[in-house]
């Protein structure tokens, strides 16, 4: 039978994941905030190839996956190697690698998850998990929740959260390309150039609901 | 078969087949190529009473003369060199402008641009290129990290037959960024903590690493060629965004004052950075498209008549 400061301390903890998960997706968001990630949005709003759900979702899902990976890496692993590692290499130049790694290891569990969906659907995503792994966004949210010092719950709302922000970002971005193809706008303008300044405005709207920048 | 019993008794034919009581004069001396200078000296030489016979001997002889000057003036014509026809040495059109478009395509300096055109690395330099010594430190990274990278991981790639390439890309760079980071730690020594998290996210940073979305293996010598260019054209853009970016938030360049007051603070934080990006990027591609437009018009004209 639950108490009443067990049930607290559920509702305090459901409170938090999702305060942290909508920090991350508006105020923090990983593409307006800090620009993680935009290189590879701008070619994927371009490319017709490749839907919105296929990169999106795997990107969601390491991220979910890789937040307790890198919580864990940033509380235990990274202790003990720096009681280990020489004077000349410092831990900082092992962080990559260490982030790196949680993430290759979440896109391992991600790859066997997305065997659930129907044969169309998994082919297609997992085609494109080793890219959305290997992306800014994720290392960078991971890198960030390790300065940040969160914990556990904080890293894996965070992480949540920056994966939905980053869809977010891309169908805003991509409803605002599709209207940015008239033929009004300059030519010089067209593609890169509309696309970054639509960006900005959009970025700038956030840093004005902030009010601040954001941490780096 | 049957052409060849034909030909046998032909050539006893020619030499046994005249007629007998065909006259003897009227046997033809075949004069080789007469000329009208050789028909000219027979007829002089039979207007001074020569025999015919003699008249025929001497316009033979004269005939066999002139046949030889001729060869051999056409012998000290022909081993000069021939000049080679004009359709080998020119290209056609198609190949002139397919020219044209390989080298646009691997001028990464400032016709593909790999931040200004084909927008790579905009996460740092938006987000951290805000002034001269952070553009400065960004071009250091890209130095030591970007070729380098490249070169690990397309050796890697040969080894492992093309598979796992993103991975192969990410660690490559993961690997190599350690001795990056000492190296730069004993440069720029404690300054380097003001880079945060954009640091260490280059490793996984596309500009980096775009590699790995090519589904064709290079070799290393051109994996070095391009990394090189791309370097070159990645610090082009870092420095001329930070220091501009420097010059309209704070006034000053490389913290040298400048001007009296930061005309554009909202330079400084990202959303400054993807505005003064975009219009940088419009400026890029306007001029550089009015000079490939100049090209491309410039091949049409040339090779205006060359179209196959």
């Amino acid at each position: 039978m639950l108490t009443v400061s067990s049930d607290l301390t559920v509702v305090q903890g459901v409170a938090q994941f999702v305060s942290y998960a909508i920090l991350a997706i508006f105020a923090e968001n990983v593409v307006f905030s800090r620009a993680m990630g935009v290189s590879r949005l701008i070619k994927l709003v371009s490319d017709p190839e490749v839907r919105t759900w296929q990169y999106c979702t795997p990107v969601i899902l390491v991220q979910l996956f890789s937040a307790p990976l890198g919580w864990a890496c940033m509380t235990y692993l990274a202790p003990l190697l720096h009681l280990y590692l020489p004077d000349w290499l410092p831990i900082a130049s092992l962080r990559p690698i260490l982030y790196l790694t949680c993430a290759v290891i979440a896109m391992g569990v991600v790859w066997v998850l997305l065997g659930i969906l129907p044969a169309v659907h998994r082919s297609a995503c997992r085609e494109q998990l080793p890219l959305a792994t290997c992306t800014c966004s994720v290392l960078g949210t991971l890198l960030l929740c390790s300065n940040q010092n969160y914990n556990l719950l904080q890293c894996i709302a965070f992480g949540f959260g920056s994966g939905l922000g980053y869809l977010f970002a891309v169908l805003v971005v991509d409803e605002g390309r599709r209207r940015l193809g008239s033929k009004d706008v300059p030519a010089i303008f067209r593609g890169l150039p509309s696309s970054l300044i639509y960006i900005g405005i959009l970025s700038l709207a956030i840093y004005g609901l902030v009010g601040h920048g954001v941490a780096r | 078969m049957q052409n060849e019993q034909n030909r046998k008794p032909s050539k006893p034919a020619a030499r046994t087949g005249r007629r007998k009581n065909q006259p003897e004069h009227s046997q033809t001396v075949i004069i080789p190529q007469l000329s009208p200078e050789v028909l000219e000296r027979a007829r002089r030489a039979a207007a001074e009473g020569k025999t015919p016979q003699q008249i025929d001997e001497e316009a033979a002889a004269a005939a066999r003369q002139a046949a030889q000057a001729q060869s051999a003036a056409e012998q000290a014509v022909e081993p000069k060199p021939q000049p080679k026809p004009q359709a080998k040495a020119r290209k056609t059109r198609a190949e002139a402008e397919a020219e044209l478009a390989q080298s646009i395509h691997d001028d990464h300096l400032w016709l593909n641009n790999p931040v200004m055109v084909r927008g790579l690395g905009l996460a740092p330099i938006v987000a951290m290129a805000s002034d001269g010594d952070r553009a400065l430190m960004l071009c250091v990274l890209s130095i030591l990290l970007l070729t380098a990278t490249r070169m690990l991981a397309v050796a890697v790639c040969h080894i492992t037959g093309n598979r796992f390439r993103p991975v192969v890309y990410a660690y490559s760079a993961a690997i190599l960024y350690i001795p990056v980071y000492i190296i730069m730690y004993n440069i720029f020594g404690t300054n380097l903590s003001i880079m945060g998290i954009y640091l260490p996210m280059m490793v996984v940073e596309p500009v980096i690493v775009k590699r790995m979305e090519a589904a064709e293996l290079e070799t290393i010598g051109e994996a070095f060629r391009k990394g090189i260019n791309n370097t070159i054209g990645l610090c082009i853009a870092i420095l001329l965004v930070g220091t501009l970016r420097e010059l309209l938030a704070y006034g000053t360049v490389f913290e040298k004052p400048l001007l009296s007051v930061g005309l554009l603070p909202l330079a400084a934080q990202p959303a400054g950075g993807f505005l003064l990006l975009g219009l940088l990027a419009a400026g890029w591609t306007a001029v550089g498209g009015a000079y490939v437009h100049y090209k491309q018009e410039e091949v049409r004209h040339l090779y205006a008549d060359r179209k196959q």
